[in-house]
């Protein structure tokens, strides 16, 4: 089992086998589906449905328990990141409900296209991670990290200039990528 | 326009990093213009999903197998009548011998007969063992 810091472009692990490993008690694939899905799960909390702070700590606490609850229940039917979209919307409407700060209908992300540009995001940062390195690495580091080209360079031990073009030379490697990718829909689209 | 003014990919792709202003000739060409809209949008998108704190992703992945810690000590203790009385004799050596931090609200859960069970274990969880 591949975890997200030595995985490469060769052996990505699909979400299905990351459940059934998880089911079996491999700890390794648990975590890979935190690494996977944690930013997310916090996306549709605070972007999707505006809710901050400690609140917003406490439903993600909350998905990850109803994620552990249900990985069982999890049929495959359908793509493992929609499973999980359901059962974080489900999470915070519920919790919007409780603190009664608005009803339900007045904060519906399905509405907007905010739900879909997450994961437009999720199925880039998945194919960052299918690069291979030095291009994952550096993309993860400058993008997912907010490290600045200077900071990625200092990480890796690289000259600066030679991280900035890699930078660039990545990113145009990622758009090919991402051009011939199948279909969204398939499991190893996250 | 002749090729030779167009903009790289790779230069295009270090504006669409760096967000610097395009040179003159991009703004008068409509390939150079929509590869470096593309590039941008690329950009943007690789930037949308927040970075969660670290605490909250260790605590995620500590939830796990303490999770599955607990679930094994209730199914131990359905099946072993000797574990049930070591828990009652003393509850803070069985809960820590099953890797568990013996939380008060741990004990009484695990304590209590009545309540002890799956569903109970499932409630417990969600704030027990958090962190």
């Amino acid at each position: 089992m591949g975890r997200r810091s030595s995985q490469q472009a060769d052996n990505f692990t699909a979400d299905e086998d990351l459940v059934r490993g998880a089911l079996a008690g491999e700890e390794q694939a648990w975590d890979e589906l935190i690494d996977r899905y944690a930013s997310y799960i916090l996306a549709i909390i605070s972007r999707a449905f505006g809710i901050g702070g400690h609140a917003a700590e406490e439903i993600f606490q909350d998905v990850c328990v109803r994620m552990f609850d249900g990985l069982g229940g999890f049929a495959g039917r359908a793509p493992f990141r929609s499973w999980l979209r359901a059962v974080t919307l489900s999470a915070c409407r519920e919790h919007l409900r409780k603190a009664a700060r608005t009803s339900p209908a007045e904060v519906d992300p399905e509405a907007s296209d905010e739900l879909g540009q997450l994961e437009t995001a999720l199925v880039v940062r998945s194919a960052v991670t299918q690069l291979g390195d030095p291009c994952r690495v550096t993309l993860e580091l400058h993008f997912f990290e907010d490290l600045t080209q200077a900071e990625v360079a200092k990480r890796l031990g690289a000259p600066p200039g030679t991280i900035a073009a890699r930078v660039s030379r990545c990113l145009n490697r990622l758009k090919e990528a991402l051009q011939e990718r199948p279909a969204a829909g398939t499991s190893r689209d996250v | 326009m002749k090729d030779s003014l167009h903009l790289s990919a790779d230069e295009l792709a270090s504006l669409a990093v760096s967000g610097e202003e395009a040179p003159e000739h991009v703004n008068g060409c409509d390939q150079c213009t929509a590869a470096l809209a593309e590039l941008r949008d690329l950009v943007g998108t690789l930037s949308a999903l927040p970075k969660p704190p670290e605490r909250l992703i260790d605590a995620a992945k500590a939830y796990y197998r303490k999770r599955r810690a607990l679930d094994a000590l209730i199914e131990k203790l359905a099946e072993d009548p000797a574990l049930r009385a070591a828990l009652r004799a003393n509850p803070t050596k069985v809960i820590k011998a099953a890797g568990l931090e013996p939380s008060s609200e741990l004990i009484k859960a695990l304590t209590d007969d009545e309540r002890r069970s799956g569903a109970l274990a499932e409630r417990i969880a969600a704030k027990g063992l958090w962190l």
